[in-house]
């Protein structure tokens, strides 16, 4: 898998690709405008990161761009405008998501896995880790072929955990991607260890090994 | 408070009493002198006449028909004792009026038939107490004249010339900073108005443009930061991936975790509230406050189960209310986070919308808040080191922009937050 970031800041877009890697992602820089229409030009991406302030030019017009030539990479739109207006810019241009900075690591690596899943899977989008089954579309898990009801915010916990197996998330960056666009109020979260902690008994309760481990008191991981 | 007009017409009607007053004497004395002047010439004028054109033709017989039809000149014996050939004064008895009344008197020496006679020509003196009435009313009239006049003059002075100020005055009352707009004074004639509009003027721009530099300044700062955060808390995930961490190291990267989520909504609120400032366009549509409520509560009851809270919905009748959905989102996520962070263990909040208003009130600290700087940035009430400080302030600035009321009571152990719309 290919992805390219297009973002003049050095140290993020090293952190980006340092983590990314770990998921055999390989990325390519691209730290201003020119570098990155020429990129775009030359190669095919699984999905590109788009910063919208670029030296030499706005990110919209790279999006512009992308979508002229009739790419079908996918696009994240990675800005420190948290403003709307850009937000729904963006989105009706063509891009696939939105992330406003600062983001974690995670939440990133998930929003990635979800949009190559979708470009690949389109709608017989099924993962499958272990003996669990996730039916994407139809927001449904599965374990050893049998259906556990999930709430809502079970079934995302457990698809940013699986998206993102292997790796420590910190509990701020579940609370965040739990709490969505209530994110910037919330300041307590302890409301996600009550979610962890069902989550784990429904899985054990469908005869699921326990992959969720917590690491250093700090976070969680999924082993598998 | 008094009109700046009516405080001069004031001091001029004083100014012009009290000058008047203080000259009564001086239009008394002389009153009586001129008075007095007059009729000494007059006594002096009938004496000579008299001596030069009667006294030639008068007989001894005529003088007793002369006394009965001549009041103030009279034909007496020798045998009076009076200075001769000077006026002095000497007071009669009026018997018509019953008193005494004080006359101006010459007497003289004459001869007719050969016979020495006396012939006193007096005449009535005013009466001082006359005088003084006369005078007093006279100055009533012109005080009541002066006041009436005033107040006439101070009405048109008041319509014409102050205009330009009263105009100005009017202009300044309903200019607002944030709206960023600079008020148009209207041009006057007068020099004064002139240059203290333009001194407004000046002063206005100033203070818009400074205004202005504030906002975007915060706006920038806010943006700048976010790249740096950004970048913070990648290599934190980063960190937290290294197999080797010790427990205390990473209690240290929680803690980290902490102050970078804080920093984050601090920085995002302060944008947000720098940006509904700034004023950017926020579409305005139709809300149902009662609708928005139920599908806000619930992001809560989470939070709220936490601390044990009990939340009573009491929502009464519709209200619709123009507006923006996101900024009223905010609004009562705001409220309702206040109110969960600020409550006790086994609180209590009280959701409740009536009339035009709705109202949030929340058990807490047994004090009231103090009110001062309550929806200021950055006032922080409590010793809480978990709020960004800026909830608030966002609150009472969404409102603002809405042209609706926030207040704050403390209430039966219930801090209380109102909007009415």
């Amino acid at each position: 898998m290919k992805i390219l970031i297009i973002e003049d800041e050095k140290e993020l877009a090293l952190s980006i690709s340092e983590y990314l890697s770990a998921e055999n992602y390989r990325c390519e820089f691209a730290e201003d405008f020119s570098i990155a229409k020429e990129k775009i030009e030359s190669h095919d991406y699984d999905c590109i990161l788009l910063d919208l302030m670029l030296p030499g030019g706005d990110g919209l017009k790279i999006l512009e761009y992308i979508k002229k030539l009739g790419k079908q990479d996918g696009v994240i739109i990675i800005s420190a405008k948290d403003s709307l207006d850009d937000k729904i810019k963006g989105l009706q241009i063509g891009a696939d998501d939105y992330l406003p900075k600062p983001f974690h690591m995670s939440e990133l690596n998930a929003r990635i896995y979800s949009i190559i899943r979708r470009k690949n899977f389109d709608n017989n989008n099924k993962i499958l880790i272990n003996e669990i089954e996730i039916d994407l579309p139809g927001k449904a898990i599965c374990v050893l072929g049998n259906n556990v009801p999930l709430t809502k915010k079970e079934f995302e916990l457990l698809l940013f955990m699986v998206g993102n197996k292997n790796r420590v998330i910190s509990k701020s960056a579940l609370a965040e991607h739990l709490s969505g666009d209530m994110a910037d109020m919330m300041d307590n979260h302890g409301f996600v260890y009550a979610h962890i902690k069902n989550l784990k008994k429904k899985l054990a309760d469908a005869g699921c090994t326990d992959y969720i481990k917590t690491v250093y008191g700090t976070g969680y991981k999924w082993e598998s | 408070m008094k009109k700046l007009l009516n405080k001069t017409m004031m001091y001029y009607a004083l100014t012009a009493a009290i000058l008047l007053l203080l000259t009564a004497p001086l239009f008394f004395m002389v009153m009586k002198t001129v008075y007095l002047e007059d009729i000494e010439e007059e006594i002096m004028q009938r004496q000579s006449d008299f001596l030069n054109f009667e006294l030639a033709d008068l007989k001894e017989s005529d003088i007793t028909n002369w006394n009965r039809f001549s009041l103030d000149f009279n034909i007496l014996n020798d045998s009076i004792d009076a200075p001769l050939d000077v006026l002095i004064n000497e007071t009669f008895h009026n018997t018509n009026e019953n008193e005494d009344e004080l006359f101006r008197v010459i007497y003289s020496k004459v001869e007719i038939d050969g016979k020495p006679h006396i012939i006193r020509v007096r005449r009535n003196t005013l009466d001082t107490d006359d005088i003084i009435e006369t005078t007093l009313v006279l100055y009533l009239i012109v005080v009541a004249i002066l006041i009436f006049v005033l107040i006439i003059v101070s009405r048109i002075i008041s319509g014409k010339l102050w205009k330009p100020f009263y105009e100005t005055l009017n202009v300044i009352e309903v200019f607002n900073l944030e709206k960023n707009t600079l008020p148009a004074f209207s041009s006057t004639s007068t020099k004064e108005f002139q240059q203290l509009n333009t001194s407004l003027e000046k002063l206005i721009t100033q203070n818009l443009q400074a205004y202005q530099r504030e906002k975007e300044f915060t706006e920038n700062a806010s943006h700048e930061l976010q790249t740096p955060l950004a970048i913070f808390q990648s290599k934190l995930d980063l960190l937290l991936q290294d197999p080797s961490i010790t427990d205390a190291q990473a209690a240290i990267i929680q803690r980290l975790y902490d102050a970078s989520s804080r920093l984050t909504r601090i920085n995002k609120n302060l944008l947000l509230l720098s940006k509904i400032e700034n004023g950017k366009n926020f579409d305005s549509e139709s809300l149902d406050i009662n609708n928005m409520l139920h599908e806000v509560i619930p992001y809560f009851t989470e939070q709220a189960e936490e601390k044990n809270l009990r939340i009573e919905v009491d929502l009464k009748e519709k209200i619709e209310v123009k507006g923006n959905k996101v900024l009223m989102e905010i609004l009562m996520n705001n409220l309702l986070l206040n109110a969960i962070k600020h409550n006790k263990r086994d609180g209590a909040i009280y959701i409740k919308t009536s009339g035009m208003t709705l109202s949030i009130a929340n058990s807490g600290s047994p004090e009231a808040l103090q009110t001062d700087n309550l929806f200021r940035r950055f006032s922080k009430n409590t010793n809480s080191t978990q709020g960004t400080g800026l909830g608030l302030a966002i609150i009472r600035k969404i409102a603002t922009i809405n042209l609706w009321q926030v207040q704050y009571e403390f209430e039966n152990q219930l801090h209380t937050f109102m909007v009415k719309f």
